[in-house]
């Protein structure tokens, strides 16, 4: 049933996982290894060094190439983290909520509803703010607004399934609570959880670019693709290079992320109440 | 009772009630343009947030560039040259005492008369204020209005700087500056009156008949835009007639352009990265020196900044009074890992490097290019680039190794910065120096030009040679103006006076 797109989708991520994976070790990319007389040089230009700058040079000198790769690494890093991390904390609450039903649901729901009240950037930048910037935060920062979505879409499958007969009849031959939410319960659960994951992979990379072009995301010394285009903003007349180059292969992911995730959801019928956001 | 009407009727009513709107507009926009034809629009790169010339922004370089449009001064910057304000005269009659002479033509734009009382009352209130002015006029013990035109000053010891530091405090009505929301829509006596003022966005100014003549604008607007690739879209468009300083980095995008004309003036403004000189390793100047020698920090400014800084040879930048060029630090990594290795630090060392981006041009790629040559002799510093708020506060509780920073010399003066910055009693990063202390008390005292002049020399010398921070560039600021402007000066200031510009249509 996979569409051609979905294929190219496909392809394309997997090169960018690929690049993530083992990019840095054909192009390594030292932040601190600035060289100012190459400074702002257009793509396919050789350096003074003698090395060849395919994508052009920074505003320091540095290689954009290699900054986009290894920018990739941390964008994937923390997309994957972020949407692991949610996901189990998102799969443990909603199975509770929507399981057990009652004040446990009530408590968990409303939680839930009043955080989404925030727009989930502005969040994001609040913790961001105060965890103050490092990879483990943003982590952090983005996963505490990504959780309840998760969340969410569990306790729907959760409430939808805890009455149907198979899980009545293990209840009737004496089954433990948690081994019917392990056992019966969390496997009608995993086809929308995993719809829901690809879509937020892709946002999850967005808000981390976002936090990262505010300078509240990875530290300076470390490459992200959202503060590679913070630094190109001021160059965008003079050396578009710097912010289009990170710009585009952000831009390519989020796309191929949204079509698998799209591809993903006409696949499976009961994940159509997969909230998106 | 509702109306009803038929469809025509809605029809033929709603289009009475558009063209009427449309011919309004038209007869607003073409009384306007007439008006608009001699209405200046410029932007400074930095926002306005505060009219208040004695309050918590008094030395921020945009409440001075708005001071001086506003308000008056009893002793106006000329250049090198200290001119007449709203004094005539001044003599200093014994060392402790100073008595000024004022003009009885200058009124504040309410129409009241402006007399010694209101210099008396606006010294009194930034002496009080507690803020970065107040530092000036500490040692003021008396203020005196003798007659409406006389006014004496004394101190409790000499105040050299007495005259320079007078061209930074603004005279407001004593009547009326203590009343509240009044620096909403402040009144001077300057040469343009306060239309409206909204902090951080725009600040609107009209002319005004001045003692010194009435400005030959009409109108001038203010407004701040934050990006810098908007103002600079904007200079190019035409929707600003000036702009400054326009950032190094962008100056080719302004460069060729017919209809706009680059002018540039080396600043007051430098960076410098301060040693906290209280903390280890930093206690020793040869660990100090090192750090500097480390760095190429010519090849740096000369590929950062090109035309928009120039190489510092003192600790302040040579449009200073009191500069005395120095010896500079040649870039040799060899020689700084020796000189760490004398200090017994021959394996390097981590320490930090605090800045906020906002500090000035390029502030993150200068910080970054230094941090890269540290890393060469062995030195790993950790960047910490972090909110301004809390830059300041670390500054203040010297929770710092090092401090990269834009520092501006307000008045001209070396006293503002050696004198203010490096005094053991400031203690604003550890460096303690009974000599140095002596040398800048004395030239804040003295009131003669020539034995300032040496005194700053050699405390330029001890600051340089002691490397109690590093200065790399100095910044030249460069105006963007559209052809259209004529009569622009450019201040090294960055608080260009704005009387003698005129328009061409």
């Amino acid at each position: 049933m996979k569409s051609k797109a979905a294929k190219a989708a496909t392809g394309v991520l997997a090169l960018f996982v690929l690049v993530a994976v083992f990019g840095p070790m054909l192009a390594p990319y030292d932040s601190v290894a600035t060289g100012v007389s190459d400074r702002l040089l257009p793509p396919g230009s050789t350096l003074s060094d003698g090395s060849f700058a395919l994508l052009g040079t920074d505003q320091l000198g540095r290689d954009v190439f290699a900054q986009v790769i290894a920018g990739s690494r941390i964008s994937l890093l923390v997309a994957v983290t972020v949407v692991v991390v949610g996901g189990l904390i998102g799969l443990v609450l909603g199975l509770l909520a929507g399981y057990y039903g009652g004040w446990l649901d009530t408590v968990i729901s409303r939680v839930g509803d009043m955080q989404l009240a925030f727009p989930s950037i502005l969040l994001a930048i609040l913790l961001a703010g105060a965890l103050g910037p490092s990879l483990t935060n943003v982590i952090i920062a983005l996963a505490v607004t990504r959780w309840v979505i998760f969340a969410r879409v569990v306790r729907g499958s959760a409430l939808s399934t805890r009455n149907r007969e198979f899980v009545d009849s293990a209840r009737v031959m004496g089954a433990g609570s948690v081994r019917i939410m392990a056992r019966y319960i969390y496997p009608s659960c995993v086809q929308p959880l995993l719809v829901a994951a690809t879509v937020q992979v892709g946002l999850t990379m967005v808000a981390e670019a976002a936090l990262s072009f505010l300078g509240l995301g990875v530290p300076i010394d470390q490459a992200s693709w959202g503060s590679t285009i913070a630094a190109g903003r001021d160059y965008l007349a003079s050396a578009w290079w710097i912010a289009a180059v990170p710009g585009i292969a952000l831009t390519l992911v989020v796309i191929c992320v949204g079509v698998l995730g799209d591809s993903a959801r006409d696949g499976s019928d009961n994940t159509k109440v997969a909230v998106v956001r | 009772m509702v109306s009803t009407y038929n469809r025509r009727g809605f029809l033929k009513i709603s289009g009475i009630g558009l063209a009427s709107a449309y011919l309004a507009a038209c007869s607003v926009g073409g009384g306007d343009s007439g008006a608009a034809a001699n209405a200046l629009k410029a932007a400074f790169a930095q926002p306005v947030n505060d009219l208040d010339p004695h309050g918590p922004s008094s030395v921020d370089e945009s409440t001075l560039l708005a001071g001086r449009l506003i308000y008056d001064t009893l002793i106006r910057r000329d250049g090198d040259k200290l001119v007449p304000g709203v004094a005539t005269s001044w003599e200093q009659t014994d060392e402790n005492t100073w008595v000024f002479q004022l003009r009885d033509d200058v009124t504040f734009h309410d129409g009241s008369k402006l007399t010694a009382g209101d210099v008396k009352a606006s010294l009194e209130r930034v002496k009080d204020a507690g803020t970065a002015q107040s530092a000036l006029w500490t040692s003021v013990s008396a203020v005196e209005a003798e007659t409406d035109t006389t006014l004496r000053i004394t101190t409790s010891e000499p105040l050299g700087t007495m005259p320079v530091n007078l061209t930074l405090m603004f005279i407001l009505p004593a009547a009326k500056m203590n009343e509240p929301g009044f620096f909403r829509k402040p009144i001077g006596s300057g040469p343009f009156r306060v239309d409206g003022f909204t902090p951080s966005d725009e600040l609107r100014l009209s002319a005004v008949e001045h003692w010194g003549g009435k400005p030959k604008l009409d109108r001038v607007t203010l407004p701040y835009i934050p990006e810098t690739s908007s103002q600079i879209t904007a200079l190019r468009t035409g929707e600003l007639s000036a702009l400054w300083p326009v950032p190094p980095d962008q100056l080719r995008e302004l460069e060729g352009l017919d209809e706009i004309r680059l002018e540039t003036i080396p600043s007051y403004a430098y960076y410098f990265n301060w040693f906290n000189c209280g903390r280890e390793p930093f206690t020793d100047p040869r660990v100090r020196r090192a750090m500097w020698r480390a760095v190429d920090v010519a090849g740096i400014v000369k590929n950062l900044f090109g035309d928009g800084a120039e190489l510092m040879t003192a600790p302040i930048p040579s449009t200073v009074f009191g500069h005395a060029p120095q010896e500079p630090y040649r870039h040799d990594p060899d020689a700084a890992k020796r000189e760490l290795a004398d200090a017994g630090l021959a394996d390097g060392f981590r320490t930090s490097l605090m800045w906020f981006s906002d500090t000035g041009p390029l502030a993150d790629a200068l910080a970054q290019a230094m941090i890269s040559d540290w890393a060469k002799i062995g030195v790993t510093v950790e960047p910490q680039n972090v909110e301004k708020a809390e830059w300041l506060r670390r500054l203040n509780a010297k929770e710092f190794d090092m401090d990269l920073q834009i520092n501006t010399v307000t008045t001209g003066d070396a006293d503002f910065t050696l004198g203010r910055l490096y005094d053991s009693d400031a203690d604003r990063m550890g460096y303690r120096n009974p000599e140095l202390d002596t040398i800048l008390r004395q030239a804040h005292r003295d009131s003669d030009r020539g034995r300032r002049e040496e005194l700053y020399s050699r405390a330029c010398k001890i600051v340089w040679d002691d490397a109690v921070g590093m200065f790399p560039a100095a910044l030249i600021s460069t105006y963007g103006l559209r052809s259209t402007v004529e009569g622009f000066e450019p201040a090294a200031s960055n608080q260009p006076d704005l009387r003698g510009v005129t328009l061409a249509s």
